[in-house]
């Protein structure tokens, strides 16, 4: 059952998003999300890395591919809280903190997701010449 | 339950605690107020912040969503200063971190719901008491 995979990737992902994001925040302070940021960030690196080694050879079996990428990925980053910071910055009058934070959010975690590509293609190649 | 006759020289007690302590798996603000309530005391209210830190120097703010796990609370309650001080070893054990203060209060109105409607003919206890020497606290 991959739905069991998927659940223990999750939980490992939350409380990694927990533990890591909460760290960066209180060394961050209360200017800016950062700890969210960071988290998204990482965690589109890592799934644009994981789903491309796990798509371009066949090394990784679906359970362990749900479990890092569906479950883990899943669970690390977050979208609701992106969004719910952002809500709060709209609220409070805070326009320009917003525009900067959804910018950097969906630049950056797309910058990293192509990071992730480049980062597996390198690993492939590495792999295939080895 | 019900208590008369608050009005006057009173203590004004400040507990400081995190939404996440807890006591007896209790949460610890609910198992203050019911500790007050059980003991008769006159009345307490609990706060919640929208920001702060304590000790620790961990801060919390509602605006954040990884910040917002522990956000900052403060009960209130007033009464006797022999009442307030009578209760305090008790909450001591209670309080893993936190902070307490203590301070002078002139209550001025003490008075439980009415069941006619205002305005209201008080009888002359209940009324709305500043005279004493509350101006030389100022």
């Amino acid at each position: 059952m991959l739905i069991w995979y998927i659940a223990a990737g999750s939980a490992l992902g939350g409380a990694s998003r927990y533990v890591i994001g909460t760290a960066l925040q209180q060394r961050f302070g209360l200017a800016f999300p950062v700890g969210t940021l960071i988290v998204n960030i990482t965690g589109s690196l890592l799934l644009g890395f994981l789903l491309r080694v796990a798509l371009g050879g066949n090394q990784i079996s679906p359970e362990t591919r749900v479990f890092l990428t569906t479950g883990f990925c899943g669970g690390y980053t977050t979208f609701s809280t992106f969004t719910y910071d952002t809500a709060v910055m709209f609220e409070s009058g805070q326009y320009r903190r917003a525009a900067l934070y959804i910018t950097l959010s969906v630049v950056l975690s797309l910058i990293a997701t192509f990071g992730g590509f480049a980062l597996a293609q390198s690993a492939l190649t590495f792999r295939s010449r080895a | 339950m019900t208590m008369r006759g608050l009005k006057g020289e009173r203590v004004l007690m400040r507990i400081h605690i995190g939404e996440r302590d807890r006591y007896e798996g209790k949460p610890l603000y609910e198992a203050l107020v019911n500790l007050l309530r059980t003991r008769g005391y006159a009345g307490a209210t609990v706060f919640r912040g929208v920001m702060g830190y304590g000790a620790s120097g961990r801060i919390a703010a509602d605006h954040m969503e990884l910040l917002a796990f522990d956000l900052p609370l403060v009960i209130e309650c007033v009464d006797t200063q022999e009442k307030i001080e009578a209760i305090l070893p008790e909450i001591d054990v209670m309080i893993d971190a936190g902070l307490i203060t203590l301070e002078r209060a002139k209550v001025i109105l003490y008075r439980g719901k009415r069941n006619d409607s205002p305005p209201h003919t008080l009888p002359e206890a209940d009324r709305i008491d500043i005279t004493g020497d509350w101006r030389q606290h100022e």
